[in-house]
């Protein structure tokens, strides 16, 4: 009996071994964004998909991985965005009615990550893909804007694999933060839409 | 009867010994080009600065961070012009500088400084000079081995390795305020390393990234500065 419990045990442990758990906090925040505002009022609404998205993975070559980003997600669009656009504001709720002149909707569809071991290469690579629902209150239509971010880090010698993991995944974040600053207005459709209006 | 195997093995050794202590006289071989193109004279004033970056578009080739923080030093060093750290720039000009929205030519950096918001924080910061970098460091090839042996009598190491770095570096000078490539500098270091041991491992290391760093920081500084 004793001899059969030990063995659950030590089974547990190598099960509870091969779970690996990241929780990506953003420690600092983004830099200062130098962006011009676009004097266009704006609200995101933030759902519960977004706000606490993890990433769960669980395979029999990389265990089991969850990322929670979520906290980070939005500090990194809420940042941006509030530079870029004025009157900011957030909504959580979806079928509120739009109260600005624009209402966008991020939504993470993709999530993935890369190690050395897997790829042969000395460092780390995260990838998250975003759509983004873009409604103006005047009833136009524009079609969703995709963005892909990227982040890779070569890790120290003596990183540990969540360590580096997160460490590519911050710079993911800060690369979608930067494509966001950078490409949302440019983004023809909606460039389009901005110049119509001034 | 009883030396002939003590000649057999002192007799490695001793050539070990001899091929060491040459290759201590001779030092680790490498040799440096430098190539420099001007392609106009540089108009730097009191209380302009410049910037070193490493440009990050191909995971393949970018440039090692210590590279970058070694031509930062080294031009701290020299005294051309005040320097702004990598970091710190990045950060402040954040989102135009980095890896996936630089601006990949003076065309485009020309575009950017349109934008007011930008144009002003890079006069703030009093920049003048973008050198951006890139390169790597690589092993070209490598040969011999050393295995070691611990016993209850000592341990010891024995072999002879060597190896070949190449260290490959390319620099372009942009001027911010005539919105002009000024310069571009290719510098590229070869050298071989060696690790004899004869118990134990003695590396007489050829550092070929250091060496290509100072010809290129030199360069660099030379052509910040100007003809006379």
């Amino acid at each position: 009996m004793t001899i059969r419990r030990g063995v659950l045990v030590l089974l547990a442990l190598l099960l509870g071994g091969c779970t690996q758990q990241i929780a990506i906090e953003m420690a600092t925040e983004l830099p200062e964004v130098v962006v011009q505002d676009s004097g266009v009022g704006l609200e995101v609404l933030f759902l519960p998909s977004f706000v606490e998205h993890v990433y769960h993975e669980r395979s029999p070559e990389r265990g089991e991985w969850r990322i929670a980003s979520g906290n980070a997600q939005r500090k990194t669009f809420s940042q941006v965005l509030r530079t870029q656009f004025s009157p900011y504001s957030e909504v959580d709720v979806s079928n509120s009615p739009i109260a600005s002149d624009l209402r966008i909707t991020p939504l993470i569809e993709q999530m993935q990550f890369a190690m050395p071991s897997e790829t042969g290469f000395e460092y780390f690579e995260a990838w998250v893909k975003y759509r983004v629902e873009l409604n103006p209150r005047d009833g136009v239509i524009i079609p969703d804007w995709h963005v892909t971010a990227y982040g890779r880090i070569e890790p120290g010698r003596f990183t540990r694999d969540q360590e580096a993991l997160e460490q590519a995944l911050a710079l993911a974040l800060r690369d979608a933060g930067a494509k966001l600053a950078t490409e949302l207005t440019a983004y023809q459709p909606l460039a389009r839409w901005l110049a119509a209006r001034s | 009867m009883a030396s002939g195997p003590l000649v057999n093995f002192a007799a490695p050794i001793l050539r070990a010994g001899g091929l060491a202590a040459g290759l201590a006289i001779m030092g680790c071989n490498s040799n440096t080009v430098v190539d420099a193109h001007s392609f106009m004279p540089a108009q730097t004033r009191a209380g302009d600065a410049v910037v070193v970056i490493g440009r990050k578009s191909d995971p393949l080739k970018d440039p090692d961070p210590s590279f970058i923080e070694c031509v930062n030093n080294s031009l701290l060093e020299q005294q051309t012009m005040p320097v702004v750290k990598e970091q710190k720039f990045v950060d402040a000009m954040y989102p135009w500088f980095e890896p996936s929205t630089a601006p990949p030519d003076v065309g485009s950096l020309s575009k950017l400084l349109d934008n007011q918001a930008v144009a002003g924080r890079m006069s703030d910061m009093s920049v003048r000079y973008l050198v951006w970098i890139r390169g790597d460091t690589e092993r070209v090839d490598e040969s011999g081995g050393v295995s070691c042996t611990v016993g209850l009598g000592g341990g010891g190491c024995f072999g002879f390795k060597s190896w070949d770095d190449e260290a490959r570096y390319e620099a372009s000078i942009w001027d911010i305020t005539t919105e002009q490539r000024v310069s571009r500098i290719d510098a590229q270091t070869n050298g071989t390393s060696y690790l004899p041991a004869i118990i134990v491992p003695v590396p007489m290391l050829a550092r070929v990234r250091e060496t290509a760093c100072a010809a290129m920081s030199e360069q660099i500084a030379s052509h910040l500065v100007g003809p006379p």
